[in-house]
Formats: C-alpha cells, sequence, structure tokens
C-alpha cells in the first residue's frame, strides 16, 4: 500500500481522475444518442433496417462495451507508460534502482496500480453509463425493447471483461513501448491492438459474454507474458 | 576512524569490448572523506554506480559495512547518493521530494537490523534539517519545476543526506554551485565526515578534491594507479601539488 501511495505521488492523479470523468461524460452523451438513432433516423424517413445494433439492449450493451474497452486500453497504456517507461527509462531510474527494496517489488507495484485503476474505472464507468441510458431510455420512452432478467448480470460480467481486456492491452503496450523507450510507441502499439479486437467485441452481441471470454483468455495470458519479459528486463537493467 | 566501510576488491567492468574498470580496488574508512579523481571518461561515474548497484560488475568483490553489497541489497539504506545532474518530480515541491524519498529509504526501517554494523532507522531525519544544511530552508512549498541549477544541486545533497546515511558516494556535488555554494557544501561534507559519515567524493577538478579530501585516488585505465593522503602531499609539495596531481593523470592516463 505504501509503494502504491508512493507511485500515485509521482503521476498527478488528478490527471486521471479528470481523464476518467472525461471518458465518463464522452461516452454517456454517445449512448444517449445511440438510444435515439432510431428514432432520428425515422423521423428523417430513412430505412432502420440496418440499425440492428441499435434495436436491442445486447446490441447497445456490445457497442458500448467494445467503446469502453477502447478508450481505457489507451488510458491504461498512458498511465503505465508514464509509471514505467516515464520512471526506468529516464534519468530517475538512478534514484529508484538505488533504493534498497527489490526491483521487481517495484515493478509489480506499478503493474498492479494502472492496471488495478483500469479495471474499476473501466468497470464502474461501463456499468454507471449503462445504467443511465437505461433510465434515459426508460424516462424518454426510446429503449429498443424491455429488459430481460439477465441483462444486468451480462452488463457486470461484460464490464469486468472490459476493464481486464483494457488492462491487458495496457499492460502488453506498456511492455512493447518500453522495449522502445517510447511513451509513443506504447500509445501506438494499444491503437493497433484495439484495430483487432475492439470490433470483435461491438459484432458479438448476442454471445457477447463468450466472445469477450475468448478473447480475455488471449489477452490476459499475453498480457502476462508481457510483463515477464519487462520484469526480466528491469531485473537487468543498468543505468 | 580505522575501520573500513567500503572494501572494493578487484573490480572489473567492460562496455562491449572496451574495458572501463579493470582490477580496481579500493577501500574507504569510516569518517574519511575519499576523493576518487580521473580525466573525463576514466570510469569514475562508472565505478560509483556499479558500488550503489546500479550496474553489475564483471567480476570483483564490493562489501559495504562489512556485507557483500552485490548480494544484499539492504546496505544500500544507509548510503546516500547523488550520481551525475540529479533528477526530481517536477510537480512536486523539495520536501515532497525528501518525505518520499525518506519512505522508499526507510520501508524495511521495521525489520531487525540487530547485526553488527547496521543501527535501526529510528527516526524518518528532519526534512527541514535537511534543506537548512544545504541552503534551502524556507523553498518546501516551491516546485522543482522552478528551482535553478544551483538549487537542483542543493536538493540533490539533501536527498543524499536527509536519511542520515553512513556512506555517501557524490559524483562531482560541487558542479553547478556558485563560489559561497561551494564553500558551504565543503564545510557541511566536512562536518558530516567529523561525524562519522563516510564520503566518496568524485571530481576531475583537482582543487576540489584538495579542499576537500583527507585521501585521493587517482583513477586511470580501470584501476586506482595512485593513492596518497591530501594533507602530507600538501605538505610535501606546496604550490606544486597540483602539478604533480597532472602530472599523473596525464603520465598514467588513458
Amino acid at each position: 500500500m505504501e509503494l502504491g501511495r508512493l507511485e500515485l505521488k509521482k503521476i498527478k492523479p488528478s490527471v486521471y481522475r479528470t481523464a476518467a470523468a472525461g471518458i465518463f461524460v464522452g461516452l454517456l452523451a454517445l449512448g444517449i444518442l445511440f438510444l435515439f438513432i432510431e428514432k432520428l433516423v425515422i423521423w428523417d424517413g430513412g430505412d432502420v433496417g440496418d440499425l440492428e445494433l441499435f434495436a436491442s439492449w445486447d446490441g447497445l450493451l456490445a457497442l458500448m462495451t467494445a467503446l469502453n474497452f477502447c478508450v481505457f486500453s489507451i488510458f491504461s497504456a498512458v498511465m503505465g507508460a508514464k509509471l514505467v517507461i516515464g520512471e526506468y527509462g529516464e534519468k530517475m531510474a538512478v534514484i529508484l534502482l538505488g533504493y534498497p527494496i527489490p526491483r521487481t517489488r517495484i515493478l509489480r507495484v506499478k503493474c498492479l496500480l494502472f492496471g488495478g485503476v483500469t479495471v474499476l474505472a473501466a468497470f464502474v464507468e461501463n456499468v454507471l453509463v449503462m445504467g443511465l441510458m437505461c433510465g434515459v431510455g426508460y424516462v424518454f420512452e426510446v429503449e429498443p425493447e424491455k429488459f430481460t432478467g439477465r441483462f444486468f448480470p451480462e452488463l457486470l460480467a461484460a464490464s469486468f471483461f472490459a476493464g481486464l481486456l483494457a488492462c491487458s492491452v495496457g499492460m502488453i503496450s506498456v511492455t512493447v513501448g518500453w522495449k522502445k523507450r517510447s511513451p509513443v510507441a506504447a500509445i501506438v502499439c494499444a491503437l493497433l491492438m484495439l484495430c483487432l479486437s475492439a470490433n470483435l467485441v461491438a459484432r458479438s452481441y448476442g454471445i457477447l459474454l463468450p466472445a469477450m471470454a475468448g478473447l480475455g483468455v488471449f489477452l490476459t495470458a499475453a498480457g502476462l507474458a508481457a510483463y515477464r519479459v519487462l520484469k526480466v528486463d528491469i531485473e537487468r537493467l543498468e543505468v | 576512524m580505522d575501520e573500513e566501510v567500503v572494501i572494493v576488491t578487484d573490480l572489473e567492468k567492460t562496455y562491449g569490448r572496451v574495458p572501463v574498470l579493470n582490477h580496481c580496488s579500493l577501500t574507504i574508512k569510516k569518517g574519511e572523506i575519499y576523493g576518487l579523481l580521473g580525466l573525463n571518461g576514466a570510469g569514475k561515474t562508472t565505478f560509483m554506480k556499479v558500488l550503489l548497484g546500479l550496474q553489475r560488475p564483471d567480476q570483483g568483490q564490493i562489501s559495504l559495512f562489512g556485507r557483500d553489497a552485490l548480494q544484499e541489497r539492504d546496505c544500500l539504506a544507509l548510503v546516500g547518493s547523488m550520481i551525475e545532474v540529479p533528477a526530481f518530480y517536477e510537480h512536486l515541491d523539495g520536501g515532497e521530494i525528501l518525505s518520499m524519498h525518506l519512505s522508499y529509504v526507510n520501508y524495511y526501517e521495521k525489520r531487525d537490523f540487530a547485526e553488527q554494523n547496521f543501527t535501526p532507522l529510528k527516526e524518518q531525519g528532519n526534512i527541514r534539517e535537511a534543506l537548512r544544511l544545504v541552503g534551502l530552508s524556507g523553498t518546501e512549498g516551491k516546485p522543482v519545476s522552478q528551482y535553478s541549477l544551483g538549487m537542483r544541486q542543493r536538493l540533490g545533497l539533501a536527498r543524499a543526506i536527509v536519511h542520515r546515511p553512513e556512506l555517501l558516494v557524490l559524483d562531482e556535488p560541487l558542479n553547478g554551485l556558485d563560489p559561497v555554494g561551494i564553500q558551504e557544501m565543503r564545510e557541511l561534507l566536512k562536518r558530516l565526515s567529523g561525524e562519522g559519515v563516510s564520503i566518496l567524493l568524485s571530481s576531475h577538478i583537482i582543487g576540489e578534491l584538495r579542499h576537500t579530501a583527507d585521501r585521493i585516488g587517482v583513477l586511470s585505465g580501470g584501476k586506482i594507479c595512485r593513492e596518497f593522503l591530501v594533507a602530507e602531499k600538501n605538505r610535501e609539495l606546496g604550490e606544486q601539488f597540483e602539478d604533480y596531481v597532472v602530472g599523473l593523470m596525464s603520465n598514467e592516463g588513458i
């Protein structure tokens, strides 16, 4: 806990709180827009046949979860780059590596911090955004369909998976960025991974949880492998 | 005063195929100021980094306070250092930086340091006292981003001493200081030495070490090629002191 507190002190937590708040507002605005899309198309005289994704809570959940996964993957990569690449790759490493604390312990705390914050923030935001969307849909009578009993457990599970996936993408990106000694490389890596994986999540409505679980197994394993690579590098690091 | 705090034996370090340290050995006694003198690129900073565990030697042994420093990182809790240009978290102020440093150094303070040569770190150290000693009183609320070069150098020294170490490893600590600051730092180092703190001080400026160190070792060819007591050489050579040392560095030079 003490090491975690010290890590937080290094990175200006207010910046990340502001980012999370901005993400929440952005996702909520998009989500409310998505609720009204079908109505807007009808008013405009358009064909609603192509709006399958917006015509059910399953579709909206898949779409919003994919968006949540995307933004928090970038969030995780940025925070991880600051904590890992920004310290071990710069002059601060001379100070950090000179402390009488095992190097891997400090690294583990850093990774748990940005990973834990990502999982928690992604989970909470996805649940809050979808919950508020449900409320708005009910109040303004724009809900695509009536809720089923499985929607809320599915929302909780999907939100958790979104956080886990975002954390894994962040971990892999940070390791790639570390190898290149570049925070920008970490963010670019995250974006490239999202191009492949986010679409899979969005298109998996109806089978969202199995799809996310499958992707989760793959990305989590890759994330753990990336952590191991990073750990070995930091153990051997000379400054 | 005769207790040996640092014992380095046959240290070797290469960068690729370039040998930087080549069977380098030295000892530092308790309360002694040891000046490590050498040309630019002689390996002074490399030696200090190996001593602090920032780099691994290819061969050799390092004993700090009677413990194998290559195996036991605990002994670094009794070491304060300033290597190259000190780096800080720019959004924090001096007090916060020292507080953070104390938290890291004292992380294991609850461990049992009952073995010989170690004393429990019962106190966190006095942050204000450390800032006062280096001439930074009243700057606690000022973020480091607003510090001048000299202030940063002083804060780096404050960070090295705030946890009351028994060994200081300082790489060109007087860089960036004005003449008054240099005088103040010399007096501080002398005072710390009088209190039993051992100091390893590196420089390529002879005058800096002549007025500060008790003993000087000339690092050349990857090893300590010559050692002498400063007071003795001063008495023996007087004004010729610097010429003598320059001659040593040139003749034995890389």
